[in-house]
């Protein structure tokens, strides 16, 4: 069947096809129509589940943690501030080792309530222990959502998975999705299975005191897990490709990196703009490709190492930023060809907020940076001070005066 | 993959792990070793009024009256409760040795 | 129910970590008792945590999900969602009875979100509040539940406020059942336990849970503590359902006038964590503060009962 839809609705069709038992949501823009399409499903019958309208983000994932110990195939959704919220209990999710799958819209961060698109809510996320894979279309929105049950029902795997997607530019704009038949969707996608559950006939006790003497091979099984999911992905990709026809790429997308010299690395939707500069920068004679890194968390570290070692130079795009060090995508690029590889890397941190990241600025700084103009470090190209800033600084210096500051 | 390979031997020695607890008694070990003083049950003066029992907070009196002294930390809520005063705690001679 | 038709069976086992004369522990026994073992429990961050022992072993013998501080409402509302699922799939034949457990600090201060989010869903299961009336896990500093006067370690010179009725809140939510409970009446508390087991919705039992090492006083006096609170009037026992309110076992008695309300000062004497308010000198000011708050309130409860006894059977506000 194909629909035009917003990318939140094909979220909801995710779970819908999964066969998503519980749902646990707390409303969120951008989020909000990803729980709303699933109270119609719900409530036309079209979707056999529970869903709980929770009083916070905080409970969404503490339910969600209850539902999948007894052993049901749970979703939630979130963003931005929902995500930071219920950040204690992202830890304790990936933590119970129980499968679970999110999706976080990807929004900017208050003060100043922005309910654009940046990366800054699951950056914050990063190291949580939850699996990160990132869409740049509404049908990968759709088939991440899906593939993220097998990778996280994966008995090598048993963690959590994060589908992230762009705020507006992906939640809201609609797409063409192509959505497939149940029926299919059942051949790739088996019934809930997990590796232990609340079980009355056999009871255990999940998560008392843990003494330092047994608590750092929990979390060092925890750390194996994330690194067995680079396999799960994979195979997910493919055998999705296989079963149900579609296929975004698995750790990373390529485009145009067979012969590159150069290469820019982004997430998200921003990659979709990426293409045409690199599309424009081999106009201009520069043998360049993309690297779109998917699955952010496990990091692509034998795709970036193979893929961009060899180049001359590599230009990342942050969509967030790691105060007080760098563009945090930037640090793990470098830090994965640390040593093997002679390339030149680059960072511009930008299209914060919602800002719109054009191809020119792209090609632009990578010209710069191919052309040697550019520092190694990270830079904001897109940073001016425009009229709304000088009013509010005008109007900041007033005070200033009347405290005598 | 270097780094991994590295591990190989760890990750089939740890494999799956996460902070599940088996139910059992004696979960942190005998604990009436934690007693200084011990109830003595005066069976004739007992009526099993069954007080003491549900009253025990560690579950350490059978519901025929029996102490179990494996387990008994000697908090005396038994000889505190009894209305027939049937429980007293006495000074516990314990071998220090061990 | 008597004492002697309690069932045997045991789902706390001894050995466990408990201090000596744990108001937790007790109450877990007496609260299962009623249950039964086709219970699943989550325990909220608090003592319970702690006294069930750490991995590997656990003195509790039913399926337990140990959680995080703020969740007690919340993780119930999963479980309880996925127990419908199951019981729809034909998984289980019978639902099982979800409880949380949760201490005061979990309840009345960093949890009551959550509870108060599931307790307006109307969330299938039943919440206990162990109610130790200060943080003893983390080692006695005040919370919402501690009384007024009552040192603790950030309240070295006694509270300055009083404490936060909680069970008001939980009837103000309209659920089928709330009911207090003591550790020194266990009839009376399986009973209560024994009919929440049989209600659909949201039901909340608070235990008074009096703590030796927290309140200081000797830990063969835990029941006896508790027992001093009923009689003084200082932890009332009563049920709500249907839009009523009705008192039970000691809080029953003095109302009725069968029992004298015994003087408070008899029961701050007892505990530690008053001392301040006897040595070195009597402070007349704040007993007397505390005890004409307990005798108003059972002065008005008296009367209300002396009239609905010799004029006419009141009936209060209808059920909402």
């Amino acid at each position: 069947m194909r629909l035009v839809e917003t990318g939140n609705h094909v979220a909801a069709w995710g779970a819908r096809l999964a066969r998503a038992e519980v749902v646990s949501a707390y409303p969120i823009t951008p989020q909000t129509q990803v729980i709303e399409e699933i109270s119609r499903f719900i409530d036309e019958g079209e979707m056999d589940c529970e869903y709980i309208p929770v009083e916070s983000e905080h409970s969404a994932m503490a339910a969600m943690i209850g539902s999948a110990a007894m052993g049901v195939r749970s979703f939630s959704a979130t963003s931005a501030h929902g995500l930071l919220y219920m950040h204690e209990l992202l830890h304790w999710a990936a933590g119970i080792r129980l499968p679970m799958v999110m999706v976080n819209v990807n929004r900017a961060l208050g003060p100043g309530w922005n309910i654009w698109c940046d990366h800054q809510d699951t950056i914050a996320a990063r190291d949580t222990g939850w699996v990160q894979l990132y869409c740049a279309s509404h049908q990968e929105i759709l088939d991440t959502t899906i593939q993220a049950y097998r990778i996280t029902e994966d008995p090598k795997v048993i963690l959590p998975v994060m589908v992230c997607y762009d705020a507006i530019f992906l939640s809201h704009n609609y797409m063409q999705v192509e959505i497939p038949d149940q029926e299919v969707v059942d051949r790739f996608l088996p019934p809930f299975r997990s590796l232990w559950k609340l079980d009355l006939d056999y009871p255990l006790t999940h998560g008392s005191v843990i003494y330092p003497d047994d608590y750092e091979e929990v979390r060092y099984s925890m750390f194996q897990g994330l690194d067995n999911a680079r396999g799960a992905i994979k195979a997910a990709a493919e055998e999705y490709r296989d079963v149900v026809g579609n296929y975004h790429g698995e750790m990373v997308e390529t485009y145009r990196m067979e012969d590159a010299e150069s290469a820019v690395v982004a997430m998200g939707s921003i990659a979709s703009e990426a293409k045409v500069a690199v599309d424009r920068l081999r106009d201009a004679g520069y043998p360049c490709g993309l690297v779109r890194v998917r699955s952010y968390r496990p990091f692509p570290i034998e795709e970036i190492r193979s893929l961009l070692a060899p180049l001359r130079a590599v230009m990342v795009i942050d969509r967030g930023v790691s105060f007080g060090m760098e563009g945090p995508l930037f640090s793990e690029v470098k830090a994965v060809i640390y040593g093997r590889s002679d390339a030149k890397v680059y960072d511009i941190v930008t299209g914060l907020g919602g800002r719109d990241v054009t191809y020119e600025l792209i090609c632009e700084n990578t010209e710069a940076a191919l052309k040697g103009k550019l520092a190694q470090e990270t830079r904001w190209p897109a940073v001016r001070l425009n009229e709304h800033h000088r009013v509010s600084k005008q109007g900041l210096e007033g005070y200033w005066k009347k405290e005598g500051v | 993959m270097p780094r991994r390979k590295k591990n190989e031997k760890e990750e089939e020695e740890i494999g799956f792990i996460t902070t599940l607890s088996v139910p059992s008694e004696g979960s942190v070990g005998l604990t009436g070793s934690w007693r200084v003083f011990m109830p003595l049950l005066d069976e004739e003066k007992c009526n099993k009024c069954l007080l003491c029992w549900i009253y025990c907070p560690e579950a350490c009196i059978s519901k025929d009256i029996k102490i179990n002294y494996d387990y008994c930390k000697g908090c005396g809520i038994c000889a505190e409760e009894c209305p027939r005063k049937a429980v007293t705690m006495i000074k516990e001679e314990k071998d220090e040795t061990g | 129910m008597r004492l002697r038709d309690f069932p045997e069976d045991e789902v706390f086992l001894q050995g466990s970590a408990a201090c000596q004369g744990c108001p937790g522990s007790a109450a877990i026994r007496v609260a299962f008792k009623a249950l039964g073992r086709n219970t699943i429990l989550a325990v909220i961050a608090s003592c319970t945590s702690v006294f069930q022992s750490p991995f590997p072993l656990s003195a509790l013998d039913v399926p337990t999900l140990n959680m995080a501080f703020a969740t007690g409402g919340a993780v119930a509302s999963g479980i309880t969602a996925a127990a419908d699922r199951l019981v729809a799939r034909g998984d289980f034949e019978e639902k099982p009875t979800i409880l949380a457990w949760a201490g005061d600090g979990g309840t009345y201060d960093i949890g009551i979100q959550a509870l108060s989010g599931a307790a307006e869903r109307n969330t299938d299961f039943i919440y206990v509040c162990y109610n130790n009336e200060a943080y003893s896990n983390t080692g006695t500093q005040r919370s919402g539940a501690t009384p007024y006067a009552a040192w603790t370690t950030n309240t070295t010179k006694g509270k300055e406020e009083w404490r936060k009725d909680i069970a008001q809140i939980m009837i103000a939510h309209g659920v089928p059942y709330v009911a207090t409970a003591s550790l020194a009446y266990p009839t009376d508390m399986y009973r209560k336990f024994a009919k929440a087991k049989e209600i659909k919705g949201t039901r909340y039992i608070e235990i008074q849970a009096p703590c030796p090492p927290g309140w200081k006083f000797p830990s063969s006096h835990t029941i006896k503590v508790a027992r001093l609170a009923v009689q003084s009037g200082m932890w009332m026992l009563f049920e709500h359902e249907g839009g009523k309110t009705t008192y039970s076992a000691g809080t029953q008695r003095i109302i009725q006038g069968q029992s004298k309300l015994v003087p408070v000062e008899d029961y701050l004497q007892a505990q530690g964590r008053f001392r301040h308010l006897f040595y070195p000198e009597k402070d007349e000011v704040r007993i007397a503060e505390i005890q004409g708050r307990i005798s108003h309130i059972f002065e008005t409860l008296q009367f209300t009962h002396k009239m609905k006894e010799h004029i006419m059977d009141i009936e209060l506000a209808p059920p909402r």
